[in-house]
């Protein structure tokens, strides 16, 4: 199990979780992936929501690849389940308690913050937000910031993101959100 | 005075979009290998600021239009009309939520 999961994620694109991570959680958290791998593959009747946990994902990643359709050919079935991994897996989570924060399995804009952002530029008065489309704009901005550090890191090969780099992905990223 | 008050707010609430991002970002790269300048982050988070503002004053817009006050998720999938994947991803994401919410209430 291990090493195929390294030859997926050696393939696939950003989603693939081990492959930037330091030798040490590789190994632990390629473990864990093994049998909760296996287990996201035998359990999903049990668990009504994952299938559209996996639809989030597997959306987000096709439309960060606009520009690159060789890849959707590519990784497109296998994705699935790596995705699974990524969202729903104890070794993803392992994984980002090695770097530092311990409570989600992604971080994201935290929703509360949000809110008052948005309270901030409402012009007319009693304006308020309900709580799901508060989320719902969580999700919104979260797939705004991977999309753009997405298109960056392709449009950039190597070397250090620069804001130039996103400078020239920012016009298209704006058109399309 | 009320306008110095007024930017510190949106100084700290700055601030706290920068930390999340830089989080979100630091997730990302190290996820995908790379490397990305401060300065990168300090510009994303100006963009996310600034998307941050238009997506307010359409949402404000729409719920008006619909003669709300209350913006509802109606109003987001609103603002992803443009792009259909986008628009999938977040009403896949509101049905989720609203499955929860009923599966919560059926079992209390």
């Amino acid at each position: 199990m291990p090493p195929k999961q390294s030859a997926t994620s050696s393939r696939g694109r950003g989603s693939s979780s081990t492959v930037g991570r330091p030798s040490k959680s590789n190994t632990a958290a390629s473990k864990t992936k093994a049998s909760s791998t296996s287990r996201a593959r035998n359990q999903p009747p049990s668990y009504p929501d994952s299938p559209q946990v996996i639809s989030d994902m597997s959306d987000l990643d096709p439309f960060a690849e606009d520009e690159q359709p060789q890849r959707r050919n590519g990784g497109g079935g296998e994705r699935d389940t790596m995705d699974i991994d990524g969202e729903e897996r104890p070794g993803q989570a392992t994984a980002v308690d090695d770097d530092e924060d311990e409570d989600e399995d992604r971080k994201t804009i935290p929703p509360d913050l949000l809110t008052h952002v948005l309270q901030q530029f409402f012009e007319k008065d009693g304006t308020r937000v309900s709580r799901d489309a508060n989320a719902a704009v969580a999700k919104y901005m979260d797939i705004f910031v991977r999309e753009a550090i997405a298109r960056t890191v392709v449009e950039k090969e190597k070397g250090f993101l620069e804001v130039e780099d996103l400078e020239k992905v920012a016009p298209q990223l704006l058109l399309d959100l | 005075m009320a306008d110095d008050s007024e930017e510190d707010v949106r100084d700290q609430l700055k601030a706290a979009l920068w930390l999340a991002i830089g989080g979100m970002v630091d997730e990302e790269t190290l996820r995908r290998n790379r490397n990305v300048t401060p300065q990168f982050i300090a510009a994303l988070t100006e963009m996310v600021w600034a998307q941050i503002e238009n997506v307010a004053l359409d949402l404000e817009n729409f719920s008006r239009h619909a003669g709300r006050t209350t913006i509802n998720t109606d109003d987001v999938l609103l603002l992803a009309r443009r792009n259909q994947d986008l628009h999938a991803i977040i009403k896949d994401f509101v049905d989720k939520q609203k499955a929860t919410k009923a599966k919560g209430k059926s079992k209390r």
